[in-house]
This record gives C-alpha cells, structure tokens and sequence, in this order.
C-alpha cells in the first residue's frame, strides 16, 4: 500500500474532524476520496503530509510515518490544491527556476512540455494569473519531479469545462505509473480516472474499494428509492444516494455536493 | 538549498531592501552632518525621524522575509516541497544577516572611520554593536514574524502583547511600587537590561526553534505571553545586583576607609544663613547648582520652595565625609531610610528617599581631608506630622560608589581638539556665557567626568561634572556605535550673580582639564543617628 491510516483520528477542540479512519491506497491505484464539504477529505490530505498532526491514530505514506514526514518523501509526493499559497510575487519563471533546485529528479524536459501544454506565461507574476491558471501551475509544478504518489485536494475547483478537460489530460498524460490520491466534487471528471474510492460522512468512512465494488454497494440503495436497476448509475447518483442514507432524513433534499 | 530560498527571497523583497539601505544612508549622513555642535540643523531635524523609519523598516524587512514562507498555516507552498527545516531556518536568517546587519555595519563603519576613529578599534566596535543588535532585536523580530502568518497578524499580535505589558506594568506598580524595579534608573540598571536581552534572546530561540522544527504556534504565543509577563515581573533584587556589581569591580573584597557621620555642629559653624537646616536654604543650593552650571538642579531646588503641604518633607542633616583623597568622588547608587519609635517600632521605611550632597571641589586643594556635606531624607508628610515632636531613631544604608579619577587631559579652551583612548574625539566651543565641550566615543565610554576652566595664570572656575552612574561594562547603542557626552562650562553669569576666577577675556590662553572618573569600589555603609529631632532639621519645623 502507498498509504494507509489506522484509526486515523483528528479533533478541533470538541469537534472531530476525523473519527477512527482506517484507508489503504494501493501502489498504482487512483484513489479518490469522495464525500460532501466538511466530510474531512482535506483534513486526511494534510494529516498524511504531516501538517496536521493526527489526534490519535497513525498513518503511512510510502511506509514512512506520516508524523515523521520529511524531506526525503516530500521529494517523492507531488500535491496540487485548490487552495495552494503560491508566491503570489514571484514571476512564474523565477518560481519555477527556484523549484528546480528543491528537487533532485526535477525533469526540465516534462516541465517544458507541461508549461507550453498549459499555455502558461513565463513573465506574469503568480498573482496576476487567474485561478485556474494558478491551477494548471500548480499542477505543472508537482508532475516535472515524478513523483510516486500524486495528491490533488480539489484540483479542478472553480475550473471551466474546458480548462478542466486540459487539467486532466495533462496530468493524465505525465501521470504514468504514479499512485494518485485524489479529492475531488467534481465526479464526472472523477469517473473518468479513479480506480478506487474512499467515501467520507462527517469524518467517518462509509465504503473504500474499487470503483467496481462502489457500484454493487450501491445498487440497493437506489433500487430502494425507485430507480431501475438496470439503468445506469452515474457516480454523482451514488455519492448522493449514500450521503443521504448515511444522514438519514436529516440530509436535506437540496444540499449539493459540490 | 538555502542558496535559492535566499535567491527567492531576494528576488521578492529587493525593493525593501533597497528602501531601508537608503534610510540607513540617510541616517548615517544625518549624524555624521551633526557633528560635535550639531552644526547642520536640518540634518539633526532628520536624525529622530529617520531613525524611527529605520527600525521600522529593518523589523519589516525581517518579518517579510520570514512571511515569504510562513510558518503558522495549512496552505503555504513550502510546506509541501522537500525543504529542510533547517535550511529554511538559515536561509532566513543569513537574509537578515545579509541585507540588515551587513549593509549596517558597512555605513557605520564608514561613518566612524570618517569621523576620524582608528580602523582596527572602529572594525571591532561596529562588528559588536551589529552581532549586538542581530542578537536582541532582529532575532526577537524574527521570533515575532515566526509565530504570525501575515503583517495583520503581526500587527494584531503586537497590539495584544504591547497591551498585556501596559496592564503588566501597571499591576505591577501597584502591587509593588518601588520594589518592582530596584535597579531601575541606578547605575547598576545595565544588569536588569542585560538579563532581559538575554531572555528575550533565550526566549525569541526557543519560540523560533518551536516553530520551525514543531509548529506548534499555539504553545510559541504562549511563550511570548510569558516573556512578556517575564520582563515586568522578573527582577534582579538590588542586594544581589549590588553584590554582583562590587565582585565585578574589586573581586579582590577591598575595603574603602570611607565613613560618613552624623555631625550636628556644623549647623551651629554655619550660622544664621544656614537657618534651621544642616545644609543651605533652597535659594542657596539653586545658586551654588547654578555657577556649577546644573541648570535643571537650580530650577529643581526652587521648585521645592512652591511644595503643597502635603508634599514629602525634606530633612537636612550635615554629615562629615572622611576617608576620601582629593581625586574621589562619592556616587550614592541606593540609600535606605529608616525611622523608628521610641520603642523601636518603624515608622518609616523607604528606599531611594536620600540624596548626600557632597560640598567640597576635587579640583581644590582645599578638599583634602573630611569632606562636610548634607544628607537630604524626604519623608512623607503624614510620617513627618507624627514623627516630628518626639525623638526618633533614624538609620540610613548607604550602596556607594567610589569613583578615582584615572585620567586626565588638557583642551584649549578655544577651538581646542582632543584625541584619547579613554573619552574618545573632543572639541571645544566658545558661546556667550559658556564653553561647549563635546566628545564622541566609540566603546566604552566614562560615564563621569568632569571639566575645569584654567585661565593662563593658573587659577580656575569650579569644576563641572558630568556624572550619569552607569557601570556597564559595555553595551552599545543599537542605532549608533558612536556616543556623544559633553558639558558646558559656564564662564560669566548673564545676572551678574556669580563671579568667576578666570577672566573671560583671557580665553584664548585659557584652558580645560577633561577629568575622568573610573570606579574604584563599591561598598555599603551605615549612618545610625539612635535619637533625633526632625522638627530641628526641617524647614517646615521652623
């Protein structure tokens, strides 16, 4: 397993974030860790990078302990998020001349092919650039490195359509053999690459396996409120179906996951 | 990789750099145009102001190079690139070092060389006064930065820490009064400092070493909190300061043969124009401050005159000085009071409430022998209303300082320079009633000396001291490596009440002996007086 948490726990004061999670990511698996705002996608993501230190419970990433996270493994995991703060003055050449030195595998050839893919402007300073643009840099500066896991907390937030679609055949195209952990509302995008899924409710972990198995678990509870079980269930169906059941009726009808 | 993290800060806060290095220039021109006499008015307007953007400046630089990748957070960039925690560390300080205390110590440099102070001393002292100020303010600078995430938060943050002092203080005076400082504005003041810089630099390491290794902001602002709180309530109490400070200066335990005793019959030699006190009306010390040219002592001792009733009472015992050569000097760093009953009850206890006047010149050959003087004690006035009928016992301690002169060095009194190890570059001034003497140091620097006007046939006005107790063995200041002192060395009385020896016409052949004081010992004495009067010592007894 790349990762895995063993009754993985986080509180703020009296609110758990994170209650006795136990997930295993496969080497070479996409695994994407679904769930509705506030179900704690982020708070495992920065838990299993050692910047939030874990309540009880502990976790490994590629076998080391999350807790004693370093450099060393650092160098090995590339992260992309929705809420990265970036440089916000430094030019988008200077922040990248600055990463090549942070990394020893650092593969100029891929960042080259990343940033012209990307389109993305050498001289305009980081904070000039649109969200989504900072985006694709972000993810422009996790792939040239190649790392072994890749982890995307959001990455295709606030993403139009077609941007998205380059997001994805971007990283799609430089991910290779890489292990990617990957939270995401965007399901439809999430349908096309994950193999494995996670699915988070409050902080509890409802079901983790393939993304095969997720369709059988859910099968019975969309017959049970009427749909045909021959039809076809779209991802976004199940994650619905799920989180109300999981919430019982006090999942109100119009509450969206994204 | 602490090379590129340098180059990335570099490359995002040049500007800043650029700004605070043209204040620096600024700053350095200004006191070097202010010269000895501050001869250039407009650039001694600027010093004040430019050295407030200055610090302001030099702390912005350091915060936002430390905020370039803060530490407090969950989506800051470095944190999720392989960076060295260490590195980090070190290439924000090296950043600091390089473009705040380097570009420093290069214009100081360069100012006390122009000012005309030999290189290897020069390099040495601004070398000290940098590592001196990266120590103890841009390290608890950096602290600060390390514990916040932007300048909002810093500002907010310091708002709260600089609010929590304020309430400190004011708790403390209230709890404490006097005793919350007992070294506080005595000459032994630089052990209080010292043991503050060195906790706030303990303190700022450990919170800087907490956050960058741990990140653990919560428990870092915690810690500033307490050393907050540390620097109101923890004091050096005065027994051990003063100890200290006698080990320090004559770790070999000699014992000066100085005493100092209680003698009534000088009032009755004084005669009717020492009225009912042992020592002179207030009109007459505010006369005798005035021809020694302490102007401030003058206008302090005619203010007594105009104190409400229930203003301390002051009671003026003369004393016998003996022990002393002509070229000491007595300093009293602390004098304890303390009035009992009959019955050996305390009425009274007070510190820091006597003040010995020492009359007598140094510069006179006339000073050998006992020295007479006065023992100021004020008491409050309720104390006084009780105490004053009756016979009461009264005890003074002494904390004393010995100061010997060590050195000394003739000026012309004309446009005279100087140059010696020991005070530094000094010039001389002529103005309409006074002379200006001025020196500037860098260094240690005596903190008492004195200057006396010899006119060509040998005879001389009364020697002026400047003596501001500070026994430091050298702190340096953290804008300036060069110190200015001087005093002005009356030579006619505008009223015509006092007459000088030397004749101001003959200035030109006159001169200036510079006198320097250096401490030989410190040690206590008692003054025990079992039975006393104070009504007969006071004026508001009479």
């Amino acid at each position: 397993m790349i990762i895995e948490t063993h009754e993985l726990s986080k509180s703020y004061g009296n609110f758990e974030a994170l209650h006795r999670l136990s997930i295993s990511v496969p080497e070479g698996s996409v695994f994407a860790l679904l769930g509705a705002n506030g179900a704690g996608k982020t708070t495992v993501i920065k838990t299993l990078l050692n910047i939030v230190e874990p309540s009880r419970g502990h976790a490994t990433v590629l076998g080391v302990d999350s807790r004693a996270i370093g450099p060393g493994v650092l160098a090995q995991i590339g992260y992309v998020s929705e809420s990265q703060a970036l440089p916000r003055r430094l030019r988008v050449e200077e922040f990248f001349n600055y990463l090549r030195g942070c990394y020893v595998r650092w593969d100029r050839r891929v960042e080259d092919e990343l940033r012209k893919e990307l389109q993305l402007p050498a001289d305009r300073r980081i904070g000039a650039l649109s969200h989504g643009m900072r985006l694709k840099m972000a993810l422009a500066s996790a792939l040239p490195f190649r790392p072994r896991l890749l982890i995307l907390d959001e990455p295709f937030s606030g993403l139009d359509a077609l941007v998205r679609d380059e997001v994805v055949t971007g990283f799609l195209r430089q991910a290779g053999e890489m292990s990617i952990l990957i939270s995401s509302h965007e399901l439809d995008e999430v349908e096309r690459i994950a193999t494995h899924v996670g699915f988070l409710d409050a902080g509890r972990l409802l079901f983790q396996g393939p993304l095969a198995a997720l369709y059988d678990h859910a099968r019975p509870l969309l017959v049970a409120r009427g749909r045909d079980p021959a039809a076809r269930m779209s991802l976004r169906d199940i994650v619905v179906a799920m989180t109300r059941a999981a919430r019982g009726k006090h999942f109100p009808a119009s509450e969206s996951l994204a | 990789m602490i090379g590129r993290i340098l180059q990335k800060d570099w490359r995002l806060l040049w500007p800043i750099v650029v700004l605070v290095t043209i204040i620096q220039v600024l700053l350095e021109w200004a006191a070097y145009r202010w010269g000895f006499f501050n001869e250039d008015p407009a650039a001694s307007r600027l010093l004040h102001p430019l050295s407030l953007a200055w610090h302001a400046g030099i702390a912005a630089l350091v915060v936002a190079a430390v905020h370039q990748d803060p530490i407090p957070g969950l989506d800051h960039d470095w944190l999720i690139r392989p960076l060295k925690r260490t590195d980090l560390l070190l290439a924000k300080l090296l950043f600091v070092a390089l473009v705040v205390s380097c570009p420093m110590f290069l214009l100081n440099l360069v100012r006390v060389l122009v000012t005309g102070f030999p290189l290897p001393t020069s390099f040495a002292v601004v070398a000290f006064k940098e590592a001196y100020v990266f120590v103890c303010f841009l390290v608890p600078v950096f602290a600060l930065a390390a514990i916040t995430a932007s300048m909002t938060d810093l500002i907010i943050l310091c708002g709260a820490l600089v609010a929590v002092y304020a309430s400190a203080l004011s708790i403390a005076a209230v709890l404490m009064g006097a005793d919350r400082c007992p070294t506080c504005e005595t000459g032994l003041s630089w052990m209080q400092h010292v043991l503050q810089h060195v906790g706030t630099f303990l303190g700022a390491s450990v919170i800087v070493a907490v956050q960058y290794y741990r990140r653990r902001t919560r428990l870092s602002r915690v810690l500033a909190l307490g050393g907050v709180l540390a620097l109101v309530f923890v004091q050096l109490p005065w027994d051990a300061a003063f100890n200290l400070q006698s080990w320090l200066s004559s770790p070999s335990g000699l014992t000066a043969p100085v005493g100092i005793s209680f003698d009534p019959e000088a009032r009755r030699a004084g005669g009717a124009s020492r009225r009912a006190s042992g020592g002179p009306s207030g009109a007459g010390q505010a006369t005798r401050a005035f021809i020694h040219g302490d102007t401030g002592g003058a206008l302090k001792y005619l203010e007594r005159r105009t104190l409400p009733r229930d203003a301390p009472v002051e009671i003026r015992l003369p004393v016998q000085i003996a022990g002393m050569s002509a070229d000491e000097l007595l300093l009293v760093d602390r004098s304890d009071v303390r009035l009992s009953g009959d019955d050996g009850q305390e009425l009274y206890r007070g510190a820091d409430s006597a003040a010995l006047v020492q009359e007598g010149n140094p510069a006179d050959d006339t000073a050998r022998g006992p020295r007479s003087g006065y023992q100021g004690v004020y008491v409050p006035a309720t104390v006084y209303q009780r105490a004053a009928p009756r016979d009461v016992g009264l005890q003074i301690d002494y904390f004393l300082t010995l100061m010997k002169v060590v050195a000394q060095h003739p000026i012309a009194a004309r446009d005279g320079e100087l140059q010696a190890a020991d005070i530094g570059r000094c010039a001389t001034k002529i103005g309409q009633d006074s002379i200006a003497l001025r020196c500037m140091q860098i260094g240690p620097t005596p903190f008492c000396f004195s200057a006396t006007l010899y006119g060509p046939d040998g005879r001389h006005n009364p020697e002026i001291p400047n003596c501001d107790p500070d026994y430091r063995p050298y702190i340096p200041a953290p804008t300036d490596p060069v110190r200015s002192s001087g005093v002005d060395v009356p030579v006619r009385d505008p009223f015509g009440l006092a007459h000088y020896p030397v004749d101001p016409g003959e200035l030109d052949r006159s001169y200036i002996i510079i006198r320097i004081y250096g401490v030989r010992e410190h040690f206590r004495r008692s003054l025990v007086i079992p039975r006393i009067r104070l009504a007969e010592w006071s004026e508001r007894g009479q």
